[in-house]
Parts: structure tokens; C-alpha cells; sequence
């Protein structure tokens, strides 16, 4: 059983890490050991409605988002300028601050960063 | 067992992984290394063949996901170096819960 919280933290332009991070996440899922998402940093822009031009990106994004569930650090969205409101409603990302963060990484064996 | 991803196809990436994992046999794991997306070129023939074929003659196992590697014209086996194996990102979750140790190169 593997334990894991994944954290995006790329930008959109760098799609590739978001993709490689969001196909793992698809994998676990698929296995049925969904992990803890947790976008933070630059990776809070990937949440803005619009963000990724590749729908098959979006599509990950919206996979992840319904089935295991995904957070988005407050201080993050702070640092960058972006309201809550401003991200994909239909991503449903649940605000997170940084003592949450720490209860959240404290639940997991191992956390992996993208 | 110690399990290495690699993601990038970056020259660093292919000195760490070759490194670590060359260093954690010598302590006697068993190693496997997981090439997802595009550092599965850096399990291309005429790249590191020799290197990566010591660590396969050392036990060590070279995973490449067939989906990463098959976006970039790597269709079979016999376009990697000897030993390496078609794998996939359910294994790779498999590994994941089977290792004793997980270390994302990038």
C-alpha cells in the first residue's frame, strides 16, 4: 500500500512535470490508493480556469479533483496575487494554510514533490 | 529495495541515477530504476549502454513506462539498452509500496 501526498508546485508552463505528477496520481487512483494533491508555489496557477490550453491536461486535472480530491495553500495564492474565486469552481479546491499543510504531510509515509 | 524515479532526459539525471544506484549496490540492495516520461531516452541504445548494462548484470532493474516510451518513438525492446523492460506506471505503484525506499530523481 503506498502512502503518498503529491505536491504540485510547477507552473503551467512547465506542463510536464504537472502531467507527470497528475498521471501518477491517475495510476494510484486506479489501484485505489488515492493520494493526497496538493498544489502550492507556482503549481496554484494550474488551478486558474483556463490554465492548460491541452484538454487532455484539464481532463487530468478534473480526474484528480473527483476522485481523490485536491488542496490548494492559501499562502500560495497570496504570494501570486490569485483570489480563490478566481480558480476553476469546478476543480472544487479545498483551501489549505501551512499549519494544515504540515497536519496533512504528518498523515503520510512519503511526499514527493513536482 | 531502494527505487529510483527518473523523469528528466537531462545529463545530470543520467550521472544521479547511474551513480546512486551503482553506490546502493555496492551496499548490497537490490535496486530497481523506473524511467518515467522523457528520461526513457536516456535508456535509448548507443547512450549509456555499457553502464546501464553493468547495473542489469548486477541485479539492478531497468524499468521504462511503455506509455512515456512509445510517445517518443520507442516502440520495443529492442530500441532500449539490453536488460531494460517495458514496464508501466501501475508497476511502478506496485514498486512503490514493495520499496523499502522511494527517491524521485526528476
Amino acid at each position: 500500500m503506498v502512502d503518498l501526498m503529491i505536491i504540485i508546485r510547477s507552473k503551467p508552463t512547465d506542463a510536464f512535470r504537472v502531467v507527470e505528477a497528475l498521471r501518477l496520481s491517475a495510476a494510484m487512483l486506479g489501484m485505489d490508493q488515492p493520494p493526497s494533491i496538493v498544489f502550492l508555489d507556482g503549481g496554484v496557477e494550474c488551478l486558474r480556469e483556463g490554465a492548460f490550453d491541452d484538454p487532455v491536461i484539464h481532463d487530468f486535472l478534473r480526474a484528480a479533483a473527483d476522485l481523490a480530491g485536491i488542496h490548494v495553500l492559501s499562502e500560495s495564492l497570496e504570494e501570486h496575487g490569485i483570489m480563490y474565486e478566481e480558480l476553476d469552481p469546478s476543480l472544487g479546491a479545498a483551501p489549505l494554510g501551512l499549519d494544515g499543510l504540515a497536519g496533512l504531510i504528518s498523515k503520510h509515509d512519503s511526499v514527493v514533490a513536482f | 529495495m531502494v527505487l529510483f524515479v527518473a523523469s528528466t532526459e537531462s545529463r545530470a539525471t543520467q550521472e544521479t541515477v547511474i551513480g546512486l544506484a551503482t553506490a546502493s549496490l555496492d551496499r548490497g540492495h537490490d535496486v530497481s530504476v523506473f524511467f518515467n516520461e522523457r528520461s526513457v531516452r536516456l535508456l535509448k541504445v548507443g547512450t549509456k549502454d555499457e553502464e546501464f548494462k553493468g547495473l542489469v548484470e548486477r541485479g539492478a532493474r531497468l524499468l521504462a513506462c511503455r506509455t512515456s516510451a512509445m510517445g517518443l518513438g520507442l516502440k520495443s525492446l529492442e530500441d532500449l539498452v539490453g536488460g531494460a523492460e517495458m514496464s508501466s506506471l501501475g508497476e511502478l505503484v506496485d514498486l512503490m509500496g514493495d520499496s523499502d525506499r522511494v527517491l524521485f530523481v526528476g
